[in-house]
């Protein structure tokens, strides 16, 4: 027994490389030690979240949103609840005296608007005009931005009990923000254009070429899909075309402030000169939004 | 397993005080930007985590941390999660594979961390196109400088915190 181990370790010896190879394999295996020290228990957990990652990101569009409305009201929900609070009581306060002022002023416009809106609706009867589209406005008040670094999104402090859906499009005064993506009791998500995932139908429209917005680095867009051939100025307004079902027609996006030609900045973006380079201005300042309109877009079959 | 033990409540503490830390971000987002450019405090917190308790710790508050930003964008749950998780569990590998003791390497694991975060993220978002190189550049690089510096500043005051389960380096996974 004791001559067979001897025997086989004469052998292994035999066969053993040289001390420098096997410095060389040491070293090499030292090196590969970062993989060999991974436990497969800790394999297990990673295999676990990696999975369970993959489960969340193949879930339906719909019980992403209910589960990251109900992971919020959880979670951040009481912390944006009471900073909410606070910052409403300044607010209010605030508000009243203006509202006072406002009250006064709107009510005597009022009077006359009311008398012009009756004398529009006799005019639009004789001339038989039916408008396409009518927009509910739900106001709204931003109460938190996203915390990552990148600000796609707001959250404002309207939900599901005040009329907010999915896909509502987002404006403020100055044009189209966003569009729904969460929505929750009394808080909504909004996607904010500047998110790359964000895609819109456009229209410049001084010259009716239609384009696809979509957001470039930074606060900027793009105008994409607008052939070569096709009229586009520098200080061309960019707006809402109305295609897609999601946006009404109309809304500012914003102006156009370079437009590309060339082949080679065509081919850069793959559009190998089919296409025009057009980077469009938001007319929104992202960076300080406050007051928002969710648009309840009411189709002419819906009112009926 | 984890879950028995006392890791998955230090796991929950660490992200409590996280949360909250992302909550105070939300809040200074304007006061701490230079020029557009904005710090990552989760990322740092990350790094932190995953360097001081391993890959086990690091992949476990990723997820964790990830799911609560990913909150804000529901179209991609899951994503956020799973990328900060990855990243939990390679910064977490480096704890006693590289040298860190140095200020400035673990500065350097933060930088690693940020641009690996935003690429992977910018890559799931819009596709391998020249403009995810173009905001990698713009954007990605300058905050990842910036979340470094705020990061050594972090890992410098953070030992002398005395708090309890994270600040010690005994006991990894």
């Amino acid at each position: 027994m004791r001559l067979r181990e001897n025997q086989k370790l004469s052998l292994s010896h035999s066969l053993s490389p040289s001390p420098k190879t096997q410095f060389s394999r040491l070293n090499f295996m030292h090196r590969l030690s970062f993989l060999i020290h991974i436990r497969r228990e800790t394999f297990l957990h990673l295999t676990i979240f990696v999975l369970l990652s993959f489960l969340l990101l193949v879930l339906p569009q719909r019980i992403k949103s209910d589960l990251s409305a109900f992971i919020f009201r959880f979670t951040y929900g009481p912390f944006y609840a009471f900073s909410n609070h606070i910052k409403e009581l300044e607010r209010v306060g605030e508000e009243n005296k203006r509202l006072h002022q406002k009250v006064m002023e709107l009510s005597l416009r009022n009077f006359w608007l009311n008398e012009e809106h009756l004398e529009n609706q006799r005019l639009r009867e004789l001339l038989d005009f039916r408008s396409q589209l009518e927009h509910k406005v739900i106001p709204a008040h931003v109460v938190a931005k996203d915390p990552n670094r990148r600000h796609f999104s707001v959250l404002i402090n309207k939900g599901y009990p005040e009329g907010v859906r999915r896909n509502m499009p987002v404006a403020n005064m100055h044009g189209l923000v966003g569009k729904i993506v969460a929505v929750s009791a009394h808080s909504s998500v909004v996607q904010l254009m500047i998110d790359p995932s964000f895609r819109a139908s456009a229209k410049n429209q001084r010259s009716r070429v239609f384009g696809i917005i979509r957001p470039e680095s930074g606060f900027t867009l793009r105008l994409d899909n607008v052939p070569l051939q096709q009229d586009v100025r520098v200080g061309d307004e960019v707006i809402s075309s109305g295609l897609g079902g999601i946006f009404p027609p109309g809304l500012q996006i914003g102006v156009v402030t370079a437009v590309e030609s060339s082949e080679i900045f065509s081919r850069e973006d793959r559009s190998f000169g089919i296409f025009k380079m057009i980077q469009v201005k938001p007319s929104v300042d992202f960076s300080s939004l406050e007051e928002l309109f969710v648009l309840e877009v009411m189709r002419e079959e819906q009112k009926e | 397993m984890f879950w028995g033990s006392s890791i998955f409540s230090k796991i929950l503490s660490g992200v409590v005080i996280l949360f909250i830390l992302i909550f105070f971000q939300s809040l200074l987002s304007g006061v701490v930007t230079i020029m557009g450019v904005k710090f990552d405090l989760a990322i740092v917190m990350l790094v932190y985590i995953a360097l001081t308790r391993g890959p086990t710790y690091g992949m476990i508050f990723g997820f964790l941390i990830g799911l609560l930003l990913d909150v804000f964008t529901p179209q991609t749950l899951g994503w956020g999660a799973l990328v900060k998780c990855l990243i939990g569990f390679t910064v977490g590998n480096f704890k006693d594979n590289l040298y860190l003791e140095s200020l400035y390497s673990k500065g350097g694991v933060i930088f690693f961390a940020l641009i690996l975060n935003d690429f992977l993220y910018y890559i799931f978002a819009s596709g391998v196109n020249p403009s995810t190189f173009r905001i990698l550049s713009h954007h990605s690089v300058p905050s990842a400088f910036y979340t470094s510096m705020v990061g050594m500043l972090v890992f410098l005051a953070l030992p002398l915190i005395r708090w309890e389960g994270w600040g010690t380096q005994k006991g990894s996974s």
